[in-house]
């Protein structure tokens, strides 16, 4: 199973890479998002020197972190799914000898690996532009990573939530914007979340958004105590057995309709 | 023991009743209102190993929603479908592993990446060993002509070059059944004898349980030994081909070219189907009269040139059964069961 | 001259046959505008952080930014609306091979493609453009007088026609790819550095996006004018958008022509 998981990765991955102009345009958009929010920070910094309890340097390292994660926590496959269920080719999938949820995972993993592509090229080339804080240990550079992987069953349930929701849709399209949004929002890619204000702190310490950006640039940029990035584990990983319970539900239903009642 | 048991199938949908206009809209969001509608009504049949099925009937028979029970992707109203033993419905993973489908021009392909790497992929999905895959392989692409297409990006093939690839990829994992579903729609000639033929190759050599729903006669002539033939979602047919045929083609069309023809043709035991100046066609029963007797008969009325004919094909049959031809196929669809 | 109000007609009229089209889906219209909506909203979340730690960003105030980020907005979803048929000439319209019929048409292709523009969604950024512009009008305290209407409705549509031949110039790669619709998306969204005041930005990227890619005539100059900031090099913008498209389209016939020599 395994094997089969990392082959769907694999081939997820070419069918990006077989367009070269993907890698460098897709670079090229992250490059233009991070222009915009570090001169609008440089700015501020250049009248008040100060903000939210970070220097002008952090704050550059945390957007262009922000930035080269941002793919991480947004892409998925759920477009895939939905036009899968769109055409009937779920039909196919669902007589495949793995779950349906083994084999978007594994594409799922396809995706990623080219968002992490994306990711190490952005930082690469802002590296040239900018000066960035590095991570302050080798610890909390892995920890930082390893946050990032805890997020990955997170981003993949709430995919196949979405996507699941195409069985009663002509189109998705709506549903992912809404759902890339709250993201971007939440995890802290448009701003620190500790510059919001307090009641939007509150929430989003339960919400499971929060540790696919921002909690892993700040263990990189050595602000998170190890006590608590021991709470951000369990919280993550009780919000990815929950997610899976709703996402597996969700669909499980879905599938009941239509083996009831048709494609 | 049957590798495919069906008893007392029976498949009904709820469909919205549509009613019309905004007002109508509304109404269906709020309280909906449900027709029922039977499109499987109490099917039986068993399928041994190794044998070469075609599934037949009209669009709306039902062919395809037995199709969808048989491989577990829908759950029968009520009966029982049991597949090698297991309930497909239930067990949809494991029944998965043994079974392989072709559903129209739908292709499980990847359309950006060359072909071979859709079938790496299925090698380790089916945990293929590596020697089997490569005998498989080899076969394969020689019987269909795979050669230069494995490196070729899906979305470059033709359809024809697709469905190659497409049927070589449901095969390739040795499965015990396949369920072919309009797997030669829209192709060329040529390409349909290459697939039918392939059938039949792999079928004779690994026993592999085939079958089959086309609206091309021509694939069931070539392929099935057996057909089921449904109707309105009932079996009114379920035996041999041949034996089909015996029963219910003993008839023969002949077309003649004759010339002087003196009168009105009026013939006894032959219908007349065609007729201009020098061209008559006919056809008559082998039960009711013989060729030399319709011959005399005619050389009445004309001079006989030439005379060309030819036996019944499953596709006359069946317009002929569509039409309502033969009333009596219904009732002798149990003794034919019980001749098998 | 004759020529081009012909073309203009022409054009209307392709253009009242995909609105009709588009009503018939009328549920995936509302989905859309209310996600065109939310993505707005992450641009908005932004400004709001922001101006929690400053009280001016390179001299203005939250409520010029959001004025700037509204005219943009009108602009934007006007182009959105008259211009997004360029983002199919590869994916869809060369990729399909219906490419070859619509030059087969007695129009000029672009004509015919631009026509079947069906962005429905770029209303939310219309409506939400301008209501934010009448609000942050009233709150600045500027009189909404008649000849303010006129020049933001004038010099919204010249926005929405730089923004149209910046398109137009990128959608050449789709002779070359069907991708194109990412090439032009991805120069495109550059715009979004014009929605703050460009001398926060250096040298490089102020000639970028007055000059290279002149987005800064789209709504920047003009906003400066509303403001009483500049009031002259507004006048500008109509000068930029004829230049554009004379380029634009002697560029796409140019790229034309090759592509019709060596085939596909």
């Amino acid at each position: 199973m395994l094997k089969t998981m990392m082959q769907l990765a694999k081939m997820q991955f070419n069918q990006y890479n077989i367009y070269k102009s993907n890698f460098y345009l897709f670079t090229l958009n992250r490059i233009v998002e991070v222009i915009v929010y570090i001169f609008v920070w440089q700015a501020i910094y250049s009248q008040t020197g100060n903000a939210g309890g970070f220097t002008l340097s952090q704050m550059v390292t945390y957007y262009i972190l922000a930035i080269a994660f941002s793919s991480i926590a947004t892409w998925g496959i759920n477009e895939t799914m939905a036009h899968s269920i769109r055409t009937g080719q779920i039909n196919k999938e669902l007589l495949n000898p793995l779950t349906y949820f083994q084999y978007y995972f594994g594409m799922n993993l396809g995706e990623l690996a080219f968002a992490v592509v994306i990711g190490i090229a952005t930082f690469i080339i802002c590296a040239i532009f900018w000066e960035l804080a590095l991570p302050v240990s080798f610890l909390n550079f892995i920890l930082c990573i390893f946050i990032i992987i805890l997020g990955i069953p997170i981003t993949f349930f709430i995919q196949m939530i979405v996507g699941t929701i195409g069985f009663y849709t002509n189109s998705i399209w709506g549903m992912q914007i809404f759902r890339k949004a709250v993201i971007q929002i939440f995890s802290g890619i448009v701003a620190p979340i500790s510059l919001f204000p307090l009641w939007f702190q509150e929430l989003s310490k339960f919400l499971p958004f929060k540790e696919l950006i921002y909690t892993p640039i700040n263990i990189w940029l050595g602000q998170v105590d190890y006590s608590e990035i021991l709470f951000v584990i369990i919280k993550q990983i009780i919000w990815g057995a929950v997610l899976y319970i709703i996402a597996k539900k969700f669909f499980n239903h879905a599938i009941k309709n239509i083996t009831t009642n048709g494609g | 023991m049957a590798i495919i048991e069906v008893k007392n199938l029976v498949k009904t949908y709820k469909i919205i009743e549509k009613e019309e206009g905004l007002i109508g809209y509304f109404k269906n969001l709020v309280k909906p209102k449900y027709k029922e509608f039977t499109a499987v009504n109490n099917v039986n049949f068993s399928i041994e190993k190794g044998e070469l099925v075609g599934y037949i009937g009209e669009n709306g028979a039902g062919k395809s929603t037995t199709i969808k029970m048989l491989t577990g992707l829908l759950t029968p109203t009520s009966g029982n479908v049991i597949v090698n033993g297991i309930i497909p419905n239930q067990k949809r993973i494991e029944n998965n592993k043994n079974i392989g489908a072709v559903f129209g021009q739908k292709t499980q392909l990847w359309w950006d990446l060359p072909v071979i790497e859709s079938f790496r992929l299925i090698k380790k999905m089916y945990k293929i060993p590596e020697n089997e895959y490569r005998k498989n392989l080899k076969k394969f692409t020689e019987l269909l002509d795979l050669e230069e297409l494995l490196e070729k990006q899906v979305k470059n093939l033709s359809l024809g070059q697709k469905m190659r690839c497409e049927i070589a990829a449901t095969f390739l994992h040795d499965p015990k059944i396949v369920y072919l579903d309009e797997p030669t729609i829209g192709l060329d000639v040529f390409v349909k004898e290459k697939i039918r033929k392939f059938i039949k190759d792999i079928n004779r050599e690994k026993k592999t349980t085939v079958i089959l729903t086309t609206h091309d006669l021509k694939d069931i002539e070539d392929v099935c030994d057996r057909i089921i033939l449904l109707d309105k979602g009932q079996i009114i047919y379920d035996g041999e081909k041949q034996k089909f045929k015996d029963t219910y083609g003993r008839y023969v069309i002949a077309e003649l070219i004759v010339n002087n023809i003196k009168d009105n043709i009026i013939l006894n035991n032959a219908e007349i189907l065609e007729q201009n100046d020098n061209k008559l066609k006919i056809k008559f029963s082998h039960d009711e009269t013989t060729i030399v007797k319709i011959m005399d008969e005619i050389s009445k009325f004309c001079n006989i040139e030439d005379i060309h004919m030819k036996e019944a094909e499953l596709e006359d049959i069946l317009k002929e059964i569509y039409k309502g031809v033969h009333t009596n196929v219904k009732n002798n669809d149990a003794t034919s069961k019980n001749a098998i | 001259m004759q020529k081009v109000i012909y073309n203009i007609s022409l054009y209307l009229s392709f253009l009242k046959i995909s609105l009709k089209e588009i009503l018939i889906y009328r549920i995936d219209c509302i989905v859309g505008i209310f996600s065109q909506l939310i993505v707005q909203l992450v641009s908005l979340v932004f400004m709001f952080v922001v101006f929690q730690n400053t009280e001016n960003i390179a001299g203005w105030n939250f409520q010029q930014i959001l004025l700037l980020f509204g005219i943009t907005r009108i602009s934007i979803g006007i182009s959105g609306y008259c211009f997004d048929g360029l983002y199919d000439i590869g994916p869809k319209y060369i990729k399909s091979g219906e490419f070859d019929k619509i030059l087969l048409r007695p129009v000029h292709p672009l004509i015919s493609i631009i026509g079947n523009s069906r962005e429905f969604v770029s209303i939310a950024d219309f409506i939400l453009g301008l209501v934010l512009t009448i609000v942050m009008l009233v709150q600045l305290a500027i009189p909404v007088t008649i000849l303010l209407i006129i020049k933001i409705l004038f010099f919204s549509i010249v926005g929405a026609l730089i923004i149209g031949a910046i398109n137009t110039i990128f959608s050449i790669s789709s002779f070359w790819t069907y991708r194109s619709n990412e090439v032009i998306w991805s120069f495109y969204r550059m715009y979004t550095f014009t929605e703050y005041p460009i001398t926060i930005y250096n040298k490089f990227i102020r000639i970028l996006i007055t000059i290279i890619l002149p987005f800064a005539f789209v709504a920047y100059y003009p906003t400066m004018a509303y403001l009483g900031l500049n009031t002259y090099i507004i006048y500008l913008s109509p000068v930029v958008a004829v230049v554009l498209w004379f380029v634009a389209v002697k560029l796409w016939n140019l790229a034309l022509n090759k592509y019709r020599s060596t085939g596909n």
